[in-house]
């Protein structure tokens, strides 16, 4: 197989429910050993996505193609994909071992052959004291490491993941989301999660897309996505909470203009009128109000504390900015005077 | 304490005129019938019960029944679940509201109607042998009703409903994400049915079971009106004991060894739920 075929390839997807667009044309290529993350709110079309190319949802129009070959002729059981689901789904019947066995019994796969196999991939997600257990015995991040070793023992060739750590508390979720990530790179498995968890994006991805109203906000690497968001509702999204409607004014040098009348130099090709600036409460920085190196003045209306850091919010003039600066001591008063410096390669601006 | 002691006597009072009544009839199979006269005498002895153990008619009739009953909680089974599989996953709502509605009418229209609704279409000059005959299919009437293939079919339409309301609520409850599951993982339509969501639903099937069997075993209304004469039920043959042959005793003796054999296949059945999902249900102390 060439080197360039896309383990994962959507050209022009589209699904309509009646009169309603669940998700419109999305085309996208995703190499092999890839983990793509489809990000988004709730409703965003990122689970029609994701059972699009399972084959329960069939698409209205486009392809759906898996290492070069189109998969939409195949009813889900003939397609070479496999799907961790939400509630993990396991069959209460049967025993872990029996669980994960399921595929390959289906496969026709010597008994010799699938007890082996079993084995190792329980081994694989640690779950292999377990194998006797029935699913009601055993905890949800240990029913999720079944539902993961029984998708990965039929060796699909796209692994499908529908908010695999939805249902786990916050701290077994950091440890599964790195474990998951470790073991997709050790098996160099081409994996699709879904996720509305953009930390947890960040921490699992080889792309993100980012979905809005069943499209393709933005499809980069997270790097990327985090420095570069590709417009307002990405920026806000990944994190971005100063978001600032303004005015991009050209006399002699540009500027932005706040609602409130200070002017902010800023390099941008967009054109004059409005725009939104964005900027992430980290690159901002105090400053004494009247040195050169200040941009903007303020009253820090409100602060709070965020372990280590000082999370203030500055009213600069029809617009509160919020600034997450090192602490030092208590930090400004509120009512406090205070300059604001902002690094001009981590500002961006959008058109509006 | 005293007040509330005081509250349970008429529920006490109840319950002993209840068992009462069942304790004096047990009493009864245990004495002799006084000749020429319906009433019974002493002195109390086992006769009764080795009478009927020892008589092969009487035990034919207990073995039939057991049988039939077996044979209709099968065939509603078979025609139950995928009534009720069709109506928890239909994508239609209006083959599930049509289904449920033919079932709930089913379960409302009373027995004598019904066996006489039976009486029509499956008579001699019945809508069934007219179509059958227009058709082309047979020379002459078949004999659909008083004979068993009449109260077999009366007395399943009877207990379908029951079985296939039972085994519904179970079949809606199993997510339909399990049984996608079972398809992504490359189970077809069929392996999934019956490796997935039959094995799943054991349990009401097993209840669904033996609601239909007690149903069955205990069926008198349909031998009577539509076995014309010919299938007789235990239920029948203690009715015709009491009054054809008017030996209460016998008849009493008769009702307990039935008890007792419905009984014992009802546990049966009851060991059988235990055993299958004897692991399924989350115990103390797992993790």
């Amino acid at each position: 197989m060439p080197a360039d075929v896309a383990a994962l390839e959507l050209a022009g997807l589209r699904k309509n429910y009646g009169g309603q667009t669940a998700v419109r044309e999305v085309d996208l290529r995703l190499p092999r050993g890839a983990l793509l993350t489809l990000l988004g709110p709730s409703g965003c079309g990122k689970s029609t996505l994701l059972r699009m190319i399972a084959g329960f949802v069939e698409p209205s129009a486009g392809d759906i193609r898996i290492n070069g070959r189109s998969v939409l002729s195949l009813r889900p059981e003939r397609r070479p994909t496999a799907m961790v689901f939400q509630s993990y789904a396991l069959f209460p019947h049967m025993t872990v071992f029996d669980n994960v066995a399921f595929g390959l019994h289906l496969r026709a796969t010597p008994r010799a052959e699938i007890a082996d196999k079993v084995r190792r991939a329980l081994a694989l997600v640690r779950m292999d004291a377990f194998e006797a257990r029935f699913p009601s015995e055993l905890s949800g991040g240990q029913q999720q490491r079944v539902a993961l070793a029984r998708c990965l023992v039929v060796e699909p060739e796209i692994l499908l993941l529908d908010e695999p750590f939805g249902a786990l508390d916050r701290h077994l979720r950091e440890e599964m989301q790195v474990e998951m990530r470790k073991l997709q790179r050790q098996l160099g498995v081409t994996m699709v999660v879904v996720t509305h968890d953009q930390e947890e994006a960040l921490v699992l991805s080889d792309y993100i897309a980012v979905m809005r109203a069943g499209a393709i906000e933005q499809f980069a690497e997270p790097i990327e996505l985090y420095d570069r968001p590709a417009n307002r509702f990405v920026a806000s999204f990944m994190g971005v909470s100063n978001l600032v409607d303004g005015m991009i004014e050209r006399t002699g040098r540009t500027s932005f203009r706040f609602p409130g009348g200070a002017a902010l130099p800023v390099d941008s090709d967009l054109p004059t009128g409005p725009a939104t600036l964005a900027l992430r409460p980290e690159s901002l920085r105090f400053c004494l109000p009247d040195d050169d190196g200040c941009h903007l003045a303020g009253t820090v209306a409100f602060t709070s504390l965020v372990g280590s850091r000082l999370s203030c919010e500055i009213d600069v003039g029809g617009a509160v900015l919020t600034a997450l600066v090192p602490r030092h001591g208590s930090g400004p008063a509120i009512g406090e005077r205070v300059g604001l410096a902002i690094a001009a390669e981590q500002l961006q601006l959008f058109a509006r | 304490m005293k007040g509330g002691a005081l509250l349970l006597v008429p529920m006490a009072v109840l319950m002993a005129l209840f068992f009462g009544a069942f304790a004096v009839f047990g009493f009864v199979s245990f004495l002799q019938p006084a000749s020429g006269t319906p009433g019974y005498q002493g002195p109390p002895g086992l006769a009764n019960y080795v009478r009927f153990v020892t008589d092969p008619a009487a035990l034919a009739i207990l073995g039939e029944t057991i049988v039939f009953a077996v044979v209709v909680t099968l065939a509603s089974i078979l025609l139950g679940y995928p009534l009720a599989y069709i109506m928890a996953r239909s994508p239609y709502r209006v083959v599930r509201s049509l289904l449920l509605g033919a079932l709930v009418l089913t379960f409302l229209s009373g027995s004598i109607n019904r066996a006489y609704g039976w009486l029509i279409l499956l008579g001699r000059r019945g809508v069934v042998n007219d179509a059958l005959l227009a058709l082309g299919l047979v020379d002459r009437p078949v004999a659909l009703v008083y004979n068993w293939t009449g109260v077999f079919i009366a007395l399943l339409h009877f207990t379908l409903p029951y079985f296939a309301l039972t085994v519904f609520g179970s079949i809606r409850s199993v997510p339909m994400q399990v049984e996608e599951a079972a398809r992504d993982l490359g189970a077809g339509a069929f392996t999934t049915f019956f490796r997935i969501t039959v094995p799943i639903t054991v349990p009401a099937i097993i209840s669904g079971g033996a609601l239909v069997f007690s149903l069955a075993i205990s069926a008198f209304a349909f031998p009577l009106l539509l076995g014309g004469g010919r299938v007789r039920l235990i239920s029948n043959y203690i009715y015709d004991q009491l009054f054809v042959a008017f030996n209460l005793p016998f008849a009493a003796a008769s009702s307990v060894i039935f008890l007792v054999v419905a009984i014992a296949t009802l546990c049966l059945f009851f060991w059988l739920e235990r055993f299958a999902t004897r692991r399924r249900i989350p115990r103390g102390g797992a993790a």
